[in-house]
């Protein structure tokens, strides 16, 4: 019997794509950003008002992903950005190739390359923490009706993220909510992580959100 | 089927196609692969190819923390241990989120 050394991460391929893609990104200028939540945090709602706010100051493009449907892709041309989906079939996460993919196919339609690029990942907390998709940041979102202690049931995706946007605050009066205990949780797997909180559906607390994404994109005009 | 890729790229450069005897892979504790499931799914992809019949071997690799404040290296229970030098929080993993195909024993 012999042996034959291999030592590779399984990923590797995965890594390599997502430096590529982060290569070609910052390359035409985009800062970009992967949206992870569990199934019916926001995401979807949020970057609906997001954009919408960002319209004529910033010019964005969306890689939506989902099992099934390209509805949220359709919502987000709806408001009259670019849209691109990758429709999984049964994967729970997007990865680096189906991202270059989809943006490969995006990029025909745009005359010129994004100052933000988005990416709404498949609704789901535990594997998109492992794959990178060659992205600036990680954005998680936890809605208030999910638990104070999310967080620490799901720390992987708490670690890797940069930012953290808790959704749905315009229901706190409805719920029996520790706002200090879910601030502790976020912070005790991420000290430095940027926490936001709003509401999409009433616009509380989007202002801060939106003005961070406007500087982050260079505020480029559409 | 990264994994086999993986081994089927660490082979083609063997003279005649070798009989696979054991993938050999490392395995974090706190990767979220589940040795288990990983033997189950390599069975299954590894099926009508050169690597049909290797036998998954699994090394889990347990996890390590570095120390927020002190910098030193410790082995946590659980997410949340505090650093047994200093009381300090937990930083980087240094160890135990590896997913890797380590090597492959071939029949000669």
């Amino acid at each position: 019997m012999a042996t034959v050394e291999v030592e590779k991460k399984v990923l590797a391929r995965n890594d390599l794509v997502a430096e590529k893609n982060r290569e070609k990104w910052k390359a035409g200028g985009a800062f970009s950003i992967n949206l992870i939540s569990s199934p019916g945090a926001g995401k979807t709602t949020l970057l609906e008002k997001t954009l919408i706010a960002l319209a004529g100051r910033v010019t964005v493009a969306v890689i939506e992903g989902d099992v099934a449907t390209e509805n949220d892709a359709d919502r987000i041309r709806a408001v009259g950005v670019p849209a691109e989906a990758v429709v999984t079939g049964g994967a729970c996460h997007l990865d680096a190739s189906m991202t270059a993919r989809a943006y490969s196919s995006l990029e025909k339609r745009l005359s010129s390359p994004p100052a933000l690029l988005v990416i709404e990942n498949v609704g789901n907390l535990v594997c998109p923490a492992a794959y990178d998709l060659g992205e600036d940041e990680k954005v998680v979102l936890l809605s208030v009706t999910e638990g104070e202690d999310k967080p620490l049931k799901y720390p992987a995706v708490f670690a890797a993220a940069q930012v953290c946007v808790v959704t749905k605050a315009d229901l706190l009066p409805h719920l029996d909510f520790d706002f200090g205990k879910m601030t502790d949780s976020i912070l005790s797997i991420n000290p430095g992580i940027k926490i936001f909180t709003l509401s999409a559906r009433t616009g509380e607390g989007m202002d801060a959100w939106v003005e961070y994404l406007a500087a982050r994109a260079g505020g480029r005009a559409s | 089927m990264e994994i086999v890729e993986l081994a089927l790229d660490a082979l083609k450069d063997c003279q005649t196609p070798p009989r696979v005897g054991a993938l050999h892979l490392k395995v974090g504790r706190w990767s979220g692969v589940e040795p288990a499931t990983l033997s189950f799914a390599l069975e299954v992809v590894c099926h009508d190819t050169p690597l049909e019949g290797a036998k998954p071997v699994i090394e889990m690799v347990e996890p390590a923390f570095e120390c927020r404040d002190c910098g030193k290296t410790f082995e946590p229970s659980d997410r949340f241990d505090l650093c047994p030098h200093c009381g300090g929080p937990p930083g980087r993993m240094t160890a135990g989120d590896e997913f890797m195909l380590t090597s492959i024993d071939v029949e000669d």
